[in-house]
């Protein structure tokens, strides 16, 4: 996740999705976050992730390695988010991602996260244009360097449908 | 999702969509959504002209339509199956199947182990039952259930890459990457394996895993050169290896490997300028990790040599104490060496203690700071240099190494005389030895002797 602070609020801009499996390896996310985080104008301030399981509301220990190492480079706190799976649906009537953020304690706090209803009514329409099958993540990009995996062609296509 | 093309699959040709269907089969592809569509808005229209594909294409499109959560769809299929081939097992494992989508999990394993009865030989009935664990999120079962279906199918690479998978996922890096290894024994030219099970040592970490890594990533490499992972995979290790205590001559090679294959990356992001539209930046940002890889290892080894640090020498905790250091070279009178401020030195000790998980830019920051470092000794060994003249040009130090020579040849005549000394002590004892055996054997004679007079003696007693 990439975004910028302003006193205490953060906005998060742009996202980059990495891969696509549960228990990434080194290389792929080494390489990702290199690239990105030479990347010109944001920062990195988080990660985002879902869980495998449809019912599955845990902590994905990566995330949270990833997180906590992020934490460590850039000095600053990070934060975790973690899509609700089932609250992904096309109709999509509240919010599906719930924020984290790691205390001091180690452990994660659940905080408040305003989410623009204009965005809920996107990411319907988008889910029943099935604009996800343009989606393009690092990892498919590492199989096949054509695909950008900064998406700025579906950028256009979600900003085409607001 | 990661597709070259993403076709709007309803509108396709019947013969098309035939065909695609056909290809996914063959490969194996999951693209499950896409083959309900095609289903639907192409081929059902009418099933009869597919001819004997049919029932295939039911099988195809009934797995599609439960991972898409389509369980009308799913009954369909099964439905038309069983009409064609009533009591035939692999439409009951259809239904099994059926029966794990509705999470319906207790009847699935019941109607799995009924196939089992029926054809225990059937691997993929038990392999069923592990994936209903792992829906369960059972991953230890899942993991044990695996381990014992391996003691039999032992060449089930498909199975050996689910376990690798589980354990991955259980964090235990070691079995996993063990896992890798008995696919790659049945197919050690298989690039996939290659890498992934460099990806699993890399992620380890430690010096030695990232060189077994790296020996990985190379076979992959000349098995698949295409491959984009492998090349990133290379550039990872090199830069790694790089940090680490090695030999001077060692990093040179790593540090030209890894701008090689840097520039290679490069490239081939360089011809896909037109279509990636982000191709150029990565290929700068790919080319400016390949140069700081060659300038910085350069500026590393000088500094190493000006401190000291020599090839293959282990840093100890002695070198970096400061205390002691700067009371030993105190007690030589070089109080110069104190000109450099004691954080200085400090920062300096710290760097060399942190872990390596820093940016680049801070990185060059140490390294300019480190050089600034050597300026500063530079200049103070010059003072040093400037003061030590006279001393050298007294007449002191040319008649020390006569001295010197003397002694050395007195030390020479010394090692002589001891080497002869050892010589005729070794002869001695061997001397002394041979004498030992001789008083052993007359002692022996004698007491044979003694023993017959003493029979004599006695015999003429009795007589």
């Amino acid at each position: 996740m990439l975004g910028k602070s302003h006193g205490g609020k953060l906005t998060i801009t742009s996202v980059v999705p990495l891969v696509h499996e549960s228990a990434p390896l080194s290389p792929s996310i080494e390489i990702a976050l290199a690239l990105v985080s030479s990347k010109d104008d944001q920062s990195i301030v988080g990660i985002y992730y879902s869980n495998a399981s449809y019912q599955d509301k845990s902590f994905n220990p990566y995330s949270i390695r990833l997180a906590e190492k992020i934490a460590a480079v850039t000095g600053q706190s990070t934060y975790l988010a973690q899509v609700v799976n089932w609250h992904l649906t096309a109709d999509c009537s509240s919010p599906c991602i719930s924020v984290y953020q790691q205390q001091d304690s180690g452990s994660w706090k659940d905080i408040k996260v305003d989410v623009d209803p204009v965005a809920l009514t996107l990411v319907s329409s988008a889910l029943q244009k099935k604009l996800y099958r343009e989606l393009v993540d690092f990892e498919n990009h590492l199989d096949n360097p054509e695909l950008d995996f900064y998406n700025s062609s579906l950028n256009r296509m979600l900003r085409e449908e607001l | 999702m990661g597709y070259l093309e993403t076709k709007d699959w309803t509108t396709v040709s019947f013969e098309v969509g035939r065909k695609t269907l056909r290809e996914w089969r063959e490969d194996q592809s999951r693209r499950s959504e896409e083959v309900v569509e095609l289903w639907e808005h192409v081929l059902s229209r009418s099933p009869s002209s597919l001819g004997d594909e049919v029932w295939m294409i039911y099988e195809q499109v009934c797995i599609a339509a439960l991972d898409c959560a389509r369980y009308d769809l799913a009954m369909e299929c099964i439905q038309e199956l069983d009409k064609r081939f009533p009591r035939s097992n692999r439409v009951l494992k259809l239904q099994a199947m059926r029966y794990e989508a509705l999470e319906q999990y207790s009847s699935a394993v019941s109607l799995y182990d009924k196939l089992l009865e029926a054809d225990s030989t059937n691997n993929s009935y038990r392999k069923r039952k592990v994936s209903i664990l792992m829906a369960q999120g059972k991953r230890l079962d899942a993991i044990k259930e695996l381990n014992e279906y391996l003691k039999i199918y032992i060449n089930d690479s498909e199975a050996w890459l689910q376990l690798s998978e589980l354990f991955l996922l259980e964090s235990d890096f070691s079995k996993a990457a063990h896992c890798l290894e008995e696919c790659l024994l049945a197919a050690p030219l298989n690039a996939l394996y290659l890498r992934r099970l460099a990806d699993i040592r890399y992620t380890q970490g430690g010096q030695d895993n990232v060189e077994i890594a790296k020996s990985y990533y190379e076979q992959a490499y000349k098995l698949n050169p295409e491959d984009v992972r492998s090349q990133y995979g290379l550039l990872l290790c090199a830069t790694q290896l790089a940090q680490g205590k090695i030999s001077a001559e060692k990093k040179k090679e790593l540090s030209s490997s890894g701008a090689a294959i840097a520039e290679k990356i490069a490239e081939h992001y360089d011809e896909l300028t037109g279509i990636n539209p982000e191709a150029p930046q990565l290929a700068d940002l790919v080319r400016t990790i390949g140069k700081q890889m060659d300038g910085l290892e350069e500026r590393l080894s000088e500094v190493e040599r000006v401190l000291g640090i020599s090839e293959l020498s282990e840093v100890n905790a002695a070198d970096l104490d400061v205390e002691s250091l700067r009371n030993s070279l105190l007690s030589k009178g070089c109080s110069q060496v104190f000109k450099i401020k004691m954080e200085d030195l400090q920062k300096l000790k710290s760097t060399m203690t942190e872990p390596n998980m820093k940016p680049l830019d801070e990185k060059l920051n140490t390294v300019q700071f480190c050089e600034d470092l050597i300026r500063k000794r530079i200049d103070l060994l010059e003072e040093w240099d400037a003061n030590i003249q006279p001393v050298l040009d007294s007449e002191a130090i040319p008649t020390s190494e006569q001295h010197s020579a003397a002694l050395d040849g007195i030390e020479k005549d010394l090692n002589e005389s001891l080497a002869t000394y050892q010589r005729e002590v070794l002869e001695l004892m061997i001397f002394y030895e041979d004498f030992k055996k001789l008083m052993n054997t007359l002692n022996q004679r004698v007491e044979t002797l003694n023993s017959k007079v003493r029979n004599l003696e006695k015999k003429k007693e009795a007589v």
